[in-house]
């Protein structure tokens, strides 16, 4: 695998035992709604994938809905959900700093059904406090929805003291573990939330597949109507090719991700040190406690170097892949991170941020290659700075 | 992402540096974004001797100053006010609307040269 492939969080490689499956799968061309054997076969395979799946978070196969991936699920816990309250101006608590395909639905809850939305902020390492969520809850509070790891930063959110919360106010709880799921243990009985997204492509799996938790005894508008298929709550053929890849990725996140862990979080160390051996001004953004982070994400800043350009100049020079928390937009506008800026950055810090995201195929190796890099990189854009 | 020409002055910036006594100097920004760059001009005989700059920006708009360094050197402040904005816009080829704003700096920088009094 590409020891250069610093952009995890974004997606990651398809695991070659994912891969494989999917080849020895191919040919099976079966409807898994047909009788025939075809269709059996393929039935089994669906089948297989949500066995998988429903091991992997601890829910029961009956509780677990196959989707396109983070987005939809997001999507249609939030909408499927509030649509009961059309126009009764339900109330949503949520964060500063979910995915935008949470933001946008409930922003589009907001326009079409009139509903009202407390923003939660976090605090300046990107946490949120369960006791916000208590101190927002109103007697028309229909959904909270909190993401439980942060795509940028890798703080995790206290989902389990929230849910509680929710739970006693008789409040639906959705949480998007779209980048925690594969990474840490994520268990839907312990969380104790109604919904839970997850996306396969996050934890080596194929793009396009994921799914949606949720709770035995809770229901949802039907996403897709139609032939009846996911318990008639999201029609059409299965895509089962990808569900045997999101199977096996899961099968395989059992297995690996407690060992993968603790390898990402020695190499986060040996990359902090790296980096402020580099230069003491390379600052780390969000919290750094290593029990409510990822351990495969670090976010920093380097003073005085654009993110953007510092970006470019490593994937042009050596093949590296990093994520930026700022772009080029236009002379009047530009682009900044909402996760950064709801942590108090300001906007030359942001622009000075770049996310490194590791997984399961990063080694020691790369780690020193990538500080090698860096200083390089500091080197070129010194040469540039003004004084 | 990035042109071939935007990628290899990013890469290998020209002329980068500080004159020790320009004839001129010559400073840009964009509040908005952030971009920067002091520009040192050098003249010798009617024609542009020398130019050394500093530049903080992105990727684009440090691509941008090297290209126009490489251009100007050798010209005279006549022949770069006479440059036309196809011209401009043919140095940096073809952008990404995001990089669009480096074409701002790029006619910033030829505006300003072009205004200095010639040496």
């Amino acid at each position: 695998m590409d020891g250069r492939y610093f952009d995890y969080n974004a997606t990651t490689p398809i695991d070659p035992a994912v891969a494989a499956a999917m080849m020895e799968h191919l040919s099976e061309y079966g409807n898994p709604s047909s009788t025939h054997r075809a269709g059996k076969t393929a039935k089994q395979s669906v089948r297989q994938a949500r066995s998988h799946a429903a091991d992997l978070l601890n829910c029961g196969q009956s509780e677990l809905i196959f989707t396109s991936g983070g987005s939809e699920s997001n999507n249609w816990a939030i909408k499927g959900w509030l649509s009961q309250w059309k126009g009764r101006r339900p109330h949503i608590i949520t964060s500063s700093i979910e995915h935008p395909s949470v933001q946008e639905a409930i922003r589009y809850a907001m326009r079409e059904w009139e509903a009202s939305v407390t923003w939660l902020p976090v605090d300046g390492d990107g946490f949120l406090s369960a006791e916000a969520v208590a101190e927002a809850l109103r007697p028309e509070t229909k959904l909270i929805s909190i993401m439980l790891a942060n795509n940028e930063l890798g703080t995790l959110q206290p989902i389990r003291d929230i849910a509680r919360i929710a739970r006693a106010s008789g409040v639906f709880m959705h949480t998007d573990a779209v980048q925690a799921v594969g990474k840490i243990n994520v268990d839907v009985q312990e969380l104790g939330v109604d919904a839970l997204s997850f996306s396969a492509h996050k934890f080596y799996g194929p793009k396009g597949i994921g799914g949606l938790y949720l709770k035995e005894g809770r229901a949802l508008e039907p996403l897709v109507h139609g032939g009846g298929q996911e318990s008639g709550l999201r029609s059409g053929t299965e895509n089962v090719l990808a569900l045997v890849g999101l199977g096996e990725a899961c099968r395989l996140a059992r297995e690996e991700m407690e060992e993968t862990a603790l390898r990402l979080d020695e190499f986060k160390r040996l990359l902090a040190a790296g980096l402020t051996a580099l230069s003491p001004q390379i600052k780390q953004n969000g919290g750094r406690d290593a029990s409510r982070t990822l351990a495969g994400t670090m976010n920093i800043q380097i003073p005085h170097i654009r993110g953007e350009a510092l970006a470019a100049y490593l994937d042009h020079r050596f093949g590296i892949a990093l994520s930026v928390g700022s772009a080029c937009s236009s002379n009047r506008e530009k682009k900044l991170s909402g996760v950064l800026k709801a942590i108090g950055l300001q906007d030359a810090e942001i622009q000075s941020s770049v996310r490194i995201s590791m997984g399961k195929y990063t080694k020691r190796s790369d780690i020193v290659g990538f500080l090698e890099a860096m200083e390089q990189a500091m080197e070129h854009f010194c040469r540039l700075m003004p004084v | 992402m990035y042109n071939d020409i935007i990628a290899e002055h990013f890469m290998n910036p020209r002329n980068i540096g500080e004159l020790e006594h320009p004839d001129e100097r010559i400073s840009i920004g964009n509040p908005i974004c952030g971009d920067t760059i002091h520009l040192g001009v050098a003249f010798k005989d009617g024609r542009i001797a020398d130019m050394k700059y500093k530049a903080y920006g992105c990727a684009t708009s440090i691509a941008t100053v090297s290209v126009f360094s490489e251009f100007a050197i050798g010209k005279s402040v006549s022949e770069i006010r006479k440059t036309s904005s196809e011209d401009m816009e043919a140095m940096l080829g073809e952008l990404e609307p995001n990089q669009m704003h480096c074409l701002d700096i790029l006619s910033e920088l030829f505006q300003s040269l072009g205004t200095v009094k010639e040496v």
